[in-house]
């Protein structure tokens, strides 16, 4: 909302200057966000209006919230000073000369409608369009603008009919037919429908109430009478019809927060005098003004102990009594500490004792609240043990070189088809967003591959070569048709070498040991056990060169090397690592506390053994095998080397393991450790088609 | 002769200090323990000693020629490590770079949440956590903003199903605990929220908010004022200013808007501050008798207060980010610098 310092001076004297004065409207809640000077000269405040006061969008609800600021410093309050209304009436009366019609009263409460005959359209004054121009209004005509002139002064919307076009001299506010079809001021053709109220005459629609004036009855330099409306309207079905028609206007934002009842007539009576004075023009003796529920004014009851309870300082009974007065607020009956407070039309934001209190406490001043620790009983804050693990995931994780990234929580539909986890992730559907604000933001994500890649791609560019990179957010699915889930994962992506690069050497290139190492210390830091992996892949990683996570029997993530396919989308050549792990399908099978084990006090004993193995045997088969065999003897199992070629014939490689043999009572003989050394190895030659290298 | 070996064991400490080479320490060597070393130069002088005095001297003798001789043994196996370590270390130019070891850093919005958590579990207050994924009840109507509300136009939304949207803000999960759980409470709610608004440099549709949510007995104005400085004070030092100013929220009376003192320009008006002196960091206020109806609290037994800040605007504030989309574009480049 703009006012003028100027225009606002005509109702309350103003001893302040403009930036005084901003600042007192930005403390009690009517933030000043900027003071410019108007080529036209008047001095202009932009007022951020928040949604309940929209008596603060006239001028004259500005200069009560002024005068209320004002008292504070005088004690007293002497009033907003109201603008002049006059005119002469002729003898004719209004009522003669129209007829108005509600249908339905509950929607339209008051409808004031006045005739003016034999004006002169013309220019406005300067002085006026300067005022409409400071406030960004496009000056019109001298009737056109004098409605808007008393909607910035009343918050009070007007329109201005060409009565001569108004068929059969009626109002008839209603709803309009299905499909009624009607052109608004601004020439464009709107298709109505059942819940849209209009302003119509005996044929059609002349107005969308409350939104904005028909072309058809527009008022035009060859008018010459002129019906003035002044009404209230439901806000809600206001706000339904701006929302459905696409339009907002002056009128409906007023209107759909709610006007004032009682100022519909004050407004119309201001807006007749003002256009017989620039127009001229008889105006007609009184005026039809259908008002079937009357305004009445509220009662709310303050208990002034509850101020004290509420804002935890006691504020004296005059300072508070001032304040309400200079609001406009009738303090009626203040014998008791039981107050009853008469609440005028133009406060219909106020309903509640505690609406009271905030009223109090605005003009009394924030800053005068003293600030005071309240006093508690001691009791530590707890956390959620979930979020206690993605705090822990994201310190173990970026302390082994992962930099912490953060993307949005959807990506397009483009990205979901090409980067989709596939049917291994046994979850439910992608959720697409009803409204998303591009193609680019059409989904939620899935997976937080998509984040990932598109992070890669942008430091790639921006010439980053070796980039590890990690995120911990939520994922999004439908677990049913209409449930929507959402899921903690743990998506890191590496590309390049394993450290910062240095002028002595280049680190290892990251591949997928390098990339499993860090999922295996991470669960490992965790406490998670039963950890496993198993051939197996999602659509976008490498079936050669991939690996399902396993926690138990459940698949918890996955890891491996992004399909070239996938990186030729994004023109990446580099080979691109990358595991993803549900953090939230695990976490209720990990360790909570550490239980300390003995130290061993006997020293244990080692046997290498080196196998010449069949290519595809995974080696965690051996593993569990040389376990089963080596029983409580067996500490430890190692994998110490492998190699292929040289006397390892084709299809076969060596793998050499390291046996740690122990007992914690005591020391293991030679002859003993050779035992259990020959029986795993023939259990293992009998089980596997395996030979001992020697 | 006391005083002369007093004397020469003072050299002879000296001299080893100084040392640097196997020559030089060859020449200490001679110069003391040598054929006409001092040693034996003293002991050539022992017959000219009375001889009542000669055994007390004779001992102090060989106990300076013992003392020598631990001496420069030590020297000569310092001289032997150091030549050894100056071989080992040849070419070693300690201006070099060093090798980095790879460490990974926390995102700075991650940073900040877990300061935030910090502040206020030291103040007793426990960490929750709400759906992203929110009803339009809980989002919308259970805060005193029915439908056709116009405070909706500021929030408008990412619709998932007719009843589903992204959450606007943080103070659904304030239903959710309170529905959940007796007073007193006390919670803080860090989260994604995700608003339909145009992207510029100091909106975006996601950002993050941290909810604060106090109800007790007695619970006032004033208490909020003091909770929300003790945290400002925390984050952005001790001499941070506060300042409350009336503003509106459906689901708060009496509300207002927090800013602190501009810690750039201590408040005399700068480019981070838009020459306010003051930087916005939430909203707050009493919680609404509405919503304890909603969740069935006596309003006359328990009050409660509840804050939105921002955790965006938060770490733009503290590093004088100017420009809220560097904190979701992931340039390693600028997350490399927290």
């Amino acid at each position: 909302m703009k006012i003028t310092y100027q225009w606002l001076k005509e109702f309350i004297p103003l001893r302040l200057s403009p930036e005084a004065l901003s600042e007192k409207l930005t403390m009690a809640g009517l933030e000043v966000a900027g003071i410019n000077l108007d080529p036209g000269g008047e001095i202009v405040l932009d007022i951020d209006i928040t949604a309940n006061r929209p008596d603060c969008l006239g001028i004259i609800g500005i200069a009560r919230e002024v005068e209320a600021i004002l008292s504070g410093s005088s004690g007293s309050s002497k009033g907003v000073v109201l603008p002049l209304s006059k005119f002469k009436e002729s003898k004719e009366k209004t009522a003669d000369q129209v007829k108005v019609i509600i249908q339905d009263k509950s929607e339209c409460q008051r409808y004031v409608a006045r005739v003016i005959r034999g004006v002169k359209i013309k220019e406005s004054p300067l002085w006026l369009q300067n005022r409409l121009k400071a406030l960004g209004l496009r000056p019109i005509n001298n009737v056109v603008d004098v409605t808007n002139y008393v909607l910035m002064e009343y918050g009070q919307p007007l329109h201005a009919f060409d009565f001569d076009k108004i068929k059969g001299r009626k109002i008839i506010v209603r709803h309009a037919r299905e499909n009624e079809e009607m052109v608004t001021l601004d020439e464009v053709r709107h298709k109505l429908d059942r819940t849209i109220l209009v302003i119509a005459d005996e044929e059609r629609p002349q107005a969308l109430a409350g939104l904005m004036g028909g072309k058809e009855s527009e008022v035009t330099g060859a008018s010459t009478n002129i019906l003035l409306e002044s009404a209230w309207f439901e806000p809600t079905v206001i706000r339904r019809a701006s929302k459905k028609i696409g339009l907002v206007t002056p009128s409906s934002y007023r209107f759909e927060r709610g006007v004032d009842q009682e100022a519909v007539l004050s407004a119309s009576r201001r807006a007749a005098g003002l256009i017989q004075e620039l127009a001229g023009g008889e105006v007609l003796r009184g005026e039809v003004d259908v008002y079937p529920y009357p305004f009445k004014p509220a009662k709310i009851y303050l208990r002034l102990r509850r101020i004290k309870d509420i804002l935890g300082l006691e504020i004296e009974k005059s300072r508070i009594r001032t304040i309400l007065k200079s609001l406009g607020l009738k303090v009626e009956k203040s014998e008791t500490d039981l107050w009853r407070i008469q609440i005028p039309g133009f406060r219909r934001d106020l309903s509640l004792e505690i609406d009271i209190i905030e009223e109090i406490a605005r003009h009394f001043g924030y800053n005068r609240i003293p600030a005071a620790l309240p006093e508690m009983v001691i009791k530590p804050g707890q956390r959620e043990f979930n979020y206690q693990v993605y705090e822990k995931v994201r310190d173990i994780i970026s302390s082994i070189g992962f930099q912490e990234v953060v993307n949005f929580s959807f990506h397009s539909l483009k990205e979901l088809e090409d980067i989709r986890p596939g049917p291994e992730r046994e979850e439910g559907a992608p959720i697409p967003l009803k409204n998303p604000l591009s193609e680019e933001q059409a989904v939620l994500r899935l997976s937080l591959a998509p984040g990932l890649l598109a992070t890669l791609v942008l430091n790639l560019n921006r010439g980053e070569d070796n980039i590890k990179i990690f995120e911990v957010g939520k994922t999004f699915f439908f677990k049913t048709s209409n449930e929507p889930e959402e899921k903690y994962s743990l998506g890191a992506l590496v590309l390049g070498e394993a450290r910062p690069p240095h002028w002595g050497g280049a680190a290892p290139e990251m591949d997928f040991y390098g990339l499993k190492g860090a999922v295996e210390l991470l669960l490992e830091r965790l406490g998670v056990d039963e950890v496993s992996f198993e051939p197996g892949a999602v659509s976008y990683l490498s079936p050669d060169s991939s690996s399902l996570i396993l926690v138990g029997d459940k698949k918890v993530g996955w890891l491996g090397q992004v399909r070239s396919n996938i990186l030729g989308l994004y023109d990446i050549k580099a080979k691109v690592f990358l595991f993803e792990i549900c953090l939230d399908d695990f976490i209720s099978s990990m360790r909570k506390a550490v239980h300390f084990k003995e130290l061993p006090r006997f020293p244990a004993s080692f046997r290498d053994i080196s196998l010449i193995v069949p290519e595809g045997l995974p080696s965690s088969k051996l593993i569990s095998a040389i376990k089963g065999s080596g029983g409580e003897y067996l500490e430890s199992v190692e994998v110490l080397d492998l190699y292929r070629g040289g006397q390892i014939p084709p299809g076969h490689l060596s793998l050499t393991y390291r046996l740690s043999f122990r007992l914690p009572q005591r020391t293991l003989t030679d002859e003993e450790v050779d035992n259990l050394q020959s029986r795993i190895i023939s259990h293992l030659t009998t089980n596997f088609s395996i030979q001992l290298r020697v | 002769m006391k005083e002369t070996i007093d004397r020469l064991r003072v050299e002879l400490t000296q001299a080893i200090a100084g040392l640097k080479s196997q020559d030089e320490y060859e020449s200490v060597y001679n110069r003391f323990l040598g054929r006409k070393g001092e040693v034996a130069e003293l002991f050539k002088k022992m017959p000219e000693v009375p001889a009542e005095e000669r055994p007390g001297l004779g001992q102090l003798v060989n106990e300076f020629k013992k003392f020598c001789q631990e001496e420069l043994a030590k020297a000569r196996e310092k001289i032997a490590l150091e030549k050894k370590e100056a071989k080992e270390a040849f070419g070693l130019d300690v201006t070099l770079p060093g090798r980095w070891p790879s460490l990974g850093r926390r995102h700075p919005l991650t940073i900040m949440m877990a300061e935030i958590e910090r502040i206020f579990s030291a103040m007793g207050f426990s960490l929750v956590h709400g759906p992203e994924i929110e009803t339009e009840h809980y989002n919308f109507e259970a805060l005193n903003i029915p439908a056709d509300h116009p405070a909706r136009d500021e929030q408008d939304s990412f619709y998932i199903t007719s009843s589903f949207l992204l959450r606007t803000h943080t103070s659904p999960v304030q239903i959710r605990v309170m529905k959940k759980t007796k007073p007193p409470i006390r919670v803080i709610v860090p989260g994604r929220c995700f608003r339909r608004d145009a992207v510029d440099a100091s909106h975006l549709h996601t950002f993050h908010q941290v909810e604060g949510l106090m109800v007790d007995k007695g619970v006032t104005f004033s208490h909020l004022k003091g909770v929300l400085e003790t945290f400002a004070r925390e984050i952005f030092g001790p001499n941070t200013a506060m300042r409350f100013r009336p503003d509106y929220f459906p689901f708060t009376e009496p509300s207002a808007e927090i800013a602190i003192s501009c810690f750039q320009c201590r408040g005399q008006g700068c480019r981070t501050c838009s020459d306010t002196g003051w930087l916005e960091i939430g909203g707050a206020g009493m919680v609404h008798p509405r919503l304890f109806k909603t969740v069935g609290y006596n309003y006359e037994a328990f009050s409660g207060f509840a804050f939105g800040l921002g955790i965006d605007r938060l770490i733009m504030n503290r590093h004088g980010i100017n420009d809220i989309r560097l904190l979701y574009e992931n340039d390693l480049r600028f997350l490399r610098q927290f």
